[in-house]
Order: structure tokens, then sequence, then C-alpha cells
């Protein structure tokens, strides 16, 4: 019998699959599916602080082995988050989730946070600083050092949970960015967000998406989060959970080869509903492949 | 929803750039004309949504039009190959609200979920007009078909080539009916929602990731809220619909 097991925080996860938030609304589409209890955990959809309706549609292009999506932050707000999502979500989920909170301004993500806190569902905090579909705010905070820092500085002073700050990879130096939030107290680092991206439509001569660009994401941009995953482990101590283009078992190895101790799915969510419990289920015959008894023994093996 | 493989037992063209398919599996999460199935194509990330023309207990026909890359591949595809298909997406239409005579209009690619729409309401006693639109007589289908369960058809053709010349609109605006359900191009719907003079349903296209309501990639707003076209609609009341 392999262990699965990994620990994010002090908390222990039954196998290291994380749907990504986005990709897995509050749990409960899937939920009709399959017992969404399988999971590690999830993260659950955006939430900032006023409900947001997001982009003009298209809002979504594929791509050769992935997509575009230009969503941009569509949520509830916190305030129906906490009294209509999280009671619906208890139904069916109970394990602790992982909050993904988003914002325009510092102060938002506080806001969010704080509401957010006492929530008993909730295990951790994944602070989105890498939204690349919204204007002003989201991945803004996420390209330099600096604003990293503000944003990790300000949601620690208001929360004891352990807060992930999810990153973009839109960035020159992405371990500087991971530094700037561990030195700020972060307890793990989620990376990737999507890569900015853009198609245009032959016929209209136009982008196909009504926000022109939009996040890219898919297995087509797995290498570059591996290496990204690899960079920051190298530069932080705090855990990494790693995602972008994630659909097998063996890309959750690869990922924790490179230094993640657990991995996030996602665009695979919305191609095969099922994709999460199927890589949690074949991940005990692929560990016994590689001759992997401990999950948690392969965490940055390729270094 | 379901999720499962499907055996191709018929692909062939029907009509200018349109195709019909039938597929072979499991048709049990199947529960309104209207819904839809979304499809897996070999080397194409996203899957492709096809509304659902008819179905019985082991069979779905879905009859589409070839418009790009997705639905080339769909129209080459043979016999006896499997496809991965999520099926018994969406709403689908609802009709209870019908009257006695309801009215079908349906324009081009969007005709399709209007038969077993047909079906059901002739089924349930219901005496049932269509109006079909189509640009030329070589782009018409299902004409037969309509006819052959007892609706009483009207095909126009924007050129005159077939039946009469003009659009949907020019013949819904003489007849006479108790309500009306549609499906077409925007602009169709657009011009019918000047037209028609009772309650009905209209059944919207969009851009989709998922098909089942995860990813918030084609939702629109409407009087009672956001809506995701692919979970809460496609088809969607007349009243809630801000255009």
């Amino acid at each position: 019998m392999v262990n699965t097991k990994v620990t994010l925080s002090g908390i222990e996860l039954d196998n290291p699959i994380i749907p990504a938030s986005g990709t897995f609304g509050f749990g409960y589409e899937f939920a009709e599916l399959y017992d969404i209890n399988c999971l590690g955990t999830f993260s659950f959809k955006g939430t900032t602080k006023d409900p947001r309706f997001g982009n003009p549609t298209p809002r979504i292009a594929e791509t050769a082995s992935g997509m575009l999506n230009a969503v941009g932050l569509q949520n509830p707000g916190v305030e129906k988050v906490i009294s209509e999502e999280l009671p619906k979500l208890k139904k069916c989920f109970h394990k602790p989730v992982m909050a993904n909170v988003s914002g325009f301004a510092v102060d938002d993500y506080v806001y969010t946070v704080e509401r957010l806190s006492d929530e008993s569902q909730i295990g951790w905090f994944e602070v989105n600083i890498s939204c690349p579909n919204v204007h002003g705010g989201g991945m803004s905070f996420g390209t330099t050092p600096e604003a990293a820092a503000e944003v990790t500085r300000a949601v620690r002073r208001v929360t004891t949970k352990p807060i992930y700050i999810k990153l973009s990879p839109n960035v020159a130096d992405i371990a500087s960015i991971a530094k700037a939030c561990e030195a700020e107290g972060a307890d793990g680092i989620s990376l990737i967000n999507t890569l900015l991206g853009m198609r245009i439509d032959l016929k209209t001569r136009k982008p196909v998406i009504a926000n022109k660009t939009g996040g890219f994401s898919g297995p087509a941009i797995k290498p570059v989060a591996v290496r990204m995953v690899y960079q920051v482990f190298d530069a932080v101590k705090i855990p990494i959970i790693g995602m972008g283009g994630v659909s097998t078992a063996e890309d959750v190895i690869e990922f924790m080869l490179a230094g993640a101790t657990a991995v996030q799915v996602g665009a695979a969510n919305l191609i095969d509903p099922f994709a999460s419990r199927d890589i949690i289920n074949e991940l005990p015959r692929v560990m016994e492949k590689y001759g992997i008894n401990n999950l948690t023994d392969i965490i940055g093996g390729a270094h | 929803m379901t999720q499962g493989f499907y055996e191709i037992i018929y692909n062939e063209k029907i009509a200018k750039n349109i195709y019909k398919m039938i597929l072979s599996g499991d048709t049990s999460a199947i529960t309104a004309p209207g819904q839809f199935v979304n499809l897996k194509l070999e080397g194409r990330f996203l899957r492709r949504p096809i509304s659902i023309c008819d179905w019985n207990g082991e069979t779905i026909t879905l009859i589409y039009k070839v418009v790009g890359d997705g639905t080339e591949q769909m129209s080459m595809m043979t016999v006896g190959q499997m496809v991965d298909v999520l099926v018994g997406l969406g709403n689908g239409y609802d009709t209870f609200k019908s009257g006695e005579n309801p009215l079908l209009i349906g324009g081009g690619v969007g005709v399709p979920p209007l038969y077993g729409l047909a079906k059901k309401l002739i089924a349930e006693g219901k005496s049932v007009s269509v109006v079909l639109g189509f640009n030329t007589a070589d782009e018409v289908f299902l004409k037969d078909e309509f006819e052959a369960l007892g609706a009483k058809v009207t095909v126009t053709t924007a050129d005159g080539s077939l039946g009469v010349k003009g659009f949907v609109t020019d013949a819904v605006k003489e007849m006479e009916y108790s309500y009306f359900f549609t499906c077409g191009p925007e602009p169709m719907l657009k011009a019918i929602e000047r037209t028609v003079t009772t309650g009905g349903q209209y059944s919207f296209e969009e851009r989709m990731g998922c098909g089942f309501g995860a990813c918030m990639g084609c939702t629109c707003k409407t009087k009672y809220g956001n809506k995701r076209i692919c979970k809460d609609g496609p088809v969607l009341e007349r009243e809630e619909i801000i255009w």
C-alpha cells in the first residue's frame, strides 16, 4: 500500500489533488457527479468583497492543447458566499476547503479574508494576486515583489489561518516575488495562475475573446509551470502548491519532483468533469510504477 | 448529466453544410427537448456542444452545421467510431405553458432541437405549427420530418427559392398561436422579439468552456440574475431576457 497523504500547513490531505479555483465552482456541480470527499481539498471560486458579473462574452477560446478564459472573477460576493455557498457546500464536502480570494485594492483583500476568517469550513486562504482578466488590481499585485509583499503583510494581520499566495507567471523573476511573500509571513505559495494570451478570429479579424486577452491554461503551459515551481522551490522554505496543465497522475508526480507539496487540477476539470477523481484513482498505480511508497518523499526530488 | 462512450451509427450530409449524426448509447440523462450534448474530438482541447434533435431509449440524433475546424472534423468521422460525450446538458424547453396551439420558430441550425420539442408537444395532444427559416432551398432540412409528425410547416427562404420569400418573422406575423418556442441565430431571435405577441421561450447560443456550469464562461444577465447559458439555459423565458 502506497501512502498518498501530504500535509499543507499542519492540515493533512488524503492526497495532494486539489481542483483549482474557477474550474470547480463551489463544488456542488461536481458533487452531483461523484463524491467530492475523495479530493485532498479544492479551491473555491475566486471571491471578492462585492458581487461581480465579470467580463462580457465570449469569455472562452480554444488553443492547441489548452484554452483561454477571461471570465473576470464572476462571483456572488463574500456575503453571499458565507450565507449561501458555504452552507450548500457543507452538505456535500466534509473536509477543510481552500478559500480563494481576490481584490482590486489591498483593503479589498483584507476585508474579504477577515470576513471569511471565522468560517470553520475554511482550512486555508489562497490569495489571488495574479488574475490576468480584471482591470486594476488583480495581477498588478503579483508582478512586483513590493506589491506582493504589501498584500501578504495586510492579510497576514487579519487571519490566523494559513495563507497561500497565488502567483502570476507573467513576471520576469518569480523567485523574488515568492521570497517577498515568504518574508511577510505567507504560509505557502500557489503557482502558476494563467499566462496572458490572445487569439484572433480570421473571419472577423478581431480577438476571439471580448476582453481581447485571456488567461492561457491547459497542458500546453505545463512546462512553464514546472519550471517556475522548480525555481520557487530553490528560493523559499514554505510549501508550494503547483499547477498548470495537470491532467494525469504522472503530471502530479512531475510537479512534486519539481518541488510542489500539493497539486491543483484546473482546465482538465472543464473537459472531463471526472478528471480530478480519476487522477486520484490512478495515483497509487503510478506511484508503484515509479517505486514511490510515500508521496512526501519525492517533494523537490528533482533538485 | 452522464459521461460515456457512444458509437457513431450514422453520419451523413443532409443539406448544404448540414450533417446528421446518430449516436448509440445510454440516453437516460436526457430529460427535455432543447438539451444538448458535448462531444470530445480527437486532438481538440474543448468539447463541442451540439443540440439534441431527437432521442429514444438507445440513440441520440444530432444535426449540426460545419462552421469551423471542429465541426468539419465531426463531419469526417465514420460509422463505428467511438466518441466521448457528455449527455443531458442544459435545461431544455418546458412545454407546460405551451397552450393548445404553440408555434415553433427555427432558423438554420437552430431548427434541430425544435424537432424533439414538436414530437413532445404533439404527444401531449397540442396542435403544433412550425416556421423554418433558411437562406436558400439547398439549405432546407427536416421539413418532411416535421410534416410526418403532424405539424403544420411553413418554410421561409431569404432568396425565395422555397416557400415564403423573406425571414421567419414575415411568416410569424401572419399567424395565430398560444405560445412560441424558438432557436436560431441571435439577430433572428431579436427580430422575433419585435414580432411575437405571446409568451415564449428562446434558446441561446454562446461559446462555452465546460458546458455543465463550472467555468462561468457563458454567463448572461437576466431579470432574475446571472444565468449560465449551459446550465441554467440554453432556454430562457421571454419575460426574463434582457435584450
